[in-house]
């Protein structure tokens, strides 16, 4: 379902993704983790056509980014990590712009948003009467969720998809993304939140200054990394291992300067 | 399923409906979360009906008996003043917002569709505006002596070559913009242009009429710089069709005002719609934010801190941290640059309006109006440093161990001096010196100086105020804040007219001492006042 190879994006004089090739088939949820700066947004950006690739190919459900971009992004949702919104826009209306951009009618599209509605606790009168901007962080999440998956696509993206969503939310989005896996679509979930991955996800893809360093079944690499968790197999990778050593050195910088009150 | 046409369709139709919200909303709803989008179309109306009523004063400047082609460049020549700001503002919110790219740009719509739905919705409301501003003068342009019927229709169709004239022309130089520096100063190049219109609609609007009525309306269409003119090449078009008598210079300017607007807008919509692609997508890359960092590792608002001059200036680290924030603000954040320089500088340009005209007594009316427009200025100032859209790093300061808010400001006003008040300040100076050739009349700036100073230190007094603590201005604040401005003004006149008296009768080596004196009392009183205020806590 999403094929990349060797794909590359340079800014000026900085390799932010270097040759990345992934060979990804339907139904699978991959969790891609990096450090910050490791690239992850970047190769989210380029599979959705928001950034054109300084080089190499990426084919999405069936489709070449480099010469059909439109059909790549109606067989795309999308959730950026920046959440952002058209905040002088109420949620109805924002969601209704969003399903007339993938060509739905008025008609359909309310009877859609109203099942999006009842699935993640929101009422119509919020919707239709309060604009984004006084959204509460968790609701504007899920009015961005919404957004990418109004359409019924294929491949789902998700960039930090839990940020601001409370426990009951984020249980529920985890179910849903995984009964959407077993019907047959692609998902790709980056996220810095290592136990939600390794318990959501079938694969683990992890980066580094924008190259591939582990490729595997969450339970695969922990048992070809002597029964580590991810998080210490993803430290040692992305050079973090000396984290805990690091934080206790530092903190006893606080009671060599005493107390400053 | 629906074919590619009605997929279209609907994507223009969705397209469309949202950047006219966004056109309307624009920055203040986005801010405003009390604003309720079931009431928008009475705002609206009540906007139209706004628009019609200001535009009564063209009546003043447009009536009587001109002839025709005069009628209609002055309405041309305002509208496309008035126009000029509202393209120079749709264009910079609408054509390159900053978060656009993570929302549409992964969606199956191209930049081209974007951009003309964009320019579609910029167009309409514009002419619409235009045409509400123009309602009473076309009543008048029927039924005045010289009317004819065939001004409606006549002066319809050349407002709305105005709107594509004046939308291309912006459209254009924000791409050339673009081209030239780049996005990382697009932000900057905005407010550039926001500052340029303002000051090209007070001196446009205020000194070229008083220059015209110099020579006396109906003698100025003969020079040959009248055909330079947009708004002549308009004004032409409308006499041609009024009066149905074409001379070769109607014929000019009616061939000027449809040829070059069609060019513009060929080159603005057409030619360089593959290049807003590349802008929209560059837009969306990461920015660089790059810092420049002098040889002392230190940036330049840093080294300027801590130079020889500011360090006696900025006696506290609380002041200091003012300073720096507020200069951070000043010179990089787009929402308070627009908010501050467009307006500092319409007050600022009014000064040179009485230098320049020429009229017995301007001298007179300048020193009375001096003390008024620095007040307001200062005023002005300082109650825009309420707001920034960064207002939620203001919780820092609620949150460290601050008495009041008092040193914060004092740092912050310190930044608004050297940014904003001393440059008009100088110009005021060279102005003065220049064009009048009287060093000696600067004494007359010493009462607006020390009266600027004074309303700068009013907006801190009120209850709640924290520098950049707060979202966009609201509309009853708006109001408030205009009601709240008339003071300064009146009071502004008032010490005008008195120390012009004190000029007059040769009494002002006497005056100054004693205005000096209150100066100190009254600031002394105005800062207690201030540190008093407890920081607020929302």
């Amino acid at each position: 379902m999403i094929t990349l190879r060797e794909l590359t994006k340079v800014f000026g004089t900085q390799t932010a993704v270097g040759g990345l090739s992934l060979e990804i088939p339907a139904g699978q949820i991959v969790g891609f983790l990096g450090p910050n700066g490791a690239g992850k947004s970047t190769t989210l950006k380029m599979i959705t056509g928001m950034l054109k690739p300084t080089s190499g190919t990426a084919i999405i459900a069936g489709h070449d980014l480099a010469t059909d971009p439109l059909a790549v992004k109606r067989s795309v949702g999308f959730v950026p990590e920046s959440g952002a919104l058209y905040e002088s826009l109420s949620g109805l209306e924002y969601l209704r712009m969003v399903a007339s951009l993938y060509g739905i009618a008025a008609e359909q599209a309310d009877a859609r948003i109203a099942e999006f509605i009842q699935f993640f606790d929101l009422t119509w009168d919020v919707l239709t009467e309060k604009l984004l901007a006084a959204y509460s962080k968790g609701m504007r999440r899920k009015i961005v969720i919404i957004s990418a998956l109004l359409h019924n696509p294929p491949v789902l993206l998700f960039d930090e998809p839990l940020d601001g969503l409370d426990v009951n939310a984020a249980m529920g989005f985890k179910t849903l993304i995984q009964t959407l896996a077993k019907q047959g679509r692609t998902i790709v979930y980056s996220s810095h939140i290592l136990d939600v991955v390794e318990k959501v996800c079938d694969r683990v893809v992890i980066i580094n200054q924008g190259k591939l360093v582990l490729d595997g079944a969450p339970a695969a690499v922990s048992a070809a990394n002597g029964g580590r968790s991810l998080e210490e197999i993803f430290t040692a990778l992305t050079g973090g291992d000396q984290l805990r050593e690091k934080a206790e050195t530092f903190a006893r910088t606080f009671t060599d300067h005493g107390d400053r009150r | 399923m629906a074919t590619d046409a009605e997929r279209e369709s609907i994507q223009r139709q969705g397209l469309v409906e949202l950047f006219d919200k966004l056109f309307h909303r624009g920055r203040l709803a986005q801010r405003n979360v009390q604003f309720k989008p079931s009431l928008e179309r009475r705002r609206r109306c009540w906007s139209t009906v706004a628009v019609v009523v200001f535009g009564v004063f063209l009546l003043g400047f447009a009536g009587g008996d001109m002839p025709p082609l005069v009628f209609a460049t002055f309405l041309h020549g305002y509208t496309l003043l008035i126009l000029g700001l509202g393209a120079v503002n749709a264009c910079g919110n609408l054509l390159f917002s900053e978060h656009e790219s993570d929302i549409l740009l992964h969606r199956p719509v191209t930049s081209r569709v974007i951009l003309q739905t964009k320019v579609q919705v910029i167009l309409r409301n514009l002419y619409l505006n235009a045409v509400a501003f123009n309602v009473m003068a076309m009543l008048l342009g029927v039924f005045r002596s010289s009317g004819s019927w065939r001004f409606l229709p006549a002066h319809l169709l050349s407002i709305g070559l105005n709107v594509l004239f004046a939308t291309s022309v912006v459209v254009l130089a924000y791409h050339a913009c673009l081209r030239l520096f780049g996005r990382e100063r697009l932000n900057s190049y905005i407010t550039f242009m926001q500052v340029g219109v303002a000051l090209f609609i007070i001196l446009g609007a205020q000194l070229v009429p008083r220059l015209l009525l110099h020579e006396g309306v109906g003698q100025w269409t003969s020079h040959p710089w009248f055909t330079l003119l947009p708004p002549a090449w308009f004004g032409s078009l409308d006499a041609l069709l009024v009066t149905l008598e074409p001379t070769p210079a109607l014929w000019l300017g009616a061939g000027l005002a449809v040829g070059l607007t069609l060019l513009v807008a060929w080159l603005a919509f057409v030619r360089l719609a593959d290049g807003y692609e590349e802008v929209v997508l560059a837009l969306g890359e990461q920015p660089s934010a790059r810092v420049k960092i002098g040889p002392s590792g230190k940036r330049w608002i840093e080294r300027l801190a801590d130079s020889w001059l500011m360090r006696p200036w900025l006696p506290d680290r609380v002041q200091r941290a003012g300073f720096l924030v507020a200069l951070a603000q000043f010179t990089r954040v787009r929402g308070v640059k627009v908010r501050i320089y467009p307006r500092i500088v319409q007050f600022a340009a009014y000064p040179l309006m009485f230098l320049l005209g020429g009229f017995p007594g301007d001298l007179m009316m300048l020193f009375i109006f001096l003390p008024g427009i620095f007040g307001l200025i200062g005023y002005t100032v300082s109650e825009a440093m309420l707001y920034s859209e960064e207002f939620a790093g203001s919780d820092l300061f609620r949150f460290t161990p601050l008495r009041s808010p008092g040193p914060l400001f004092y740092g912050a006003h310190k930044a608004a001096l050297l940014m904003a008040i001393l440059p008009i300040l100088l110009i005021w100076v060279l102005a003065i010196v220049l064009i009048t050739g009287q060093p000696a009349l600067l004494w007359q700036l010493v009462p607006a100086v020390l009266f600027g100073l004074l309303c700068g230190l009013i907006p801190p007094m009120t209850k709640g105020y924290l520098i950049f603590s707060q979202t966009e201005p609201t509309g009853a604040a708006i109001g408030k804040g205009c009601l709240i401005q008339m003071l300064p003004m009146l009071a502004g006149l008032a010490l005008g007219g008195v120390s012009y008296l004190f000029w007059h009768f040769g009494w002002y080596a006497y005056f100054l001492p004693v205005l000096f004196a209150g100066y100190c009392l009254v600031r002394h009183l105005f800062r207690k006042a201030i540190e008093e205020q407890e920081l607020a806590v929302e």
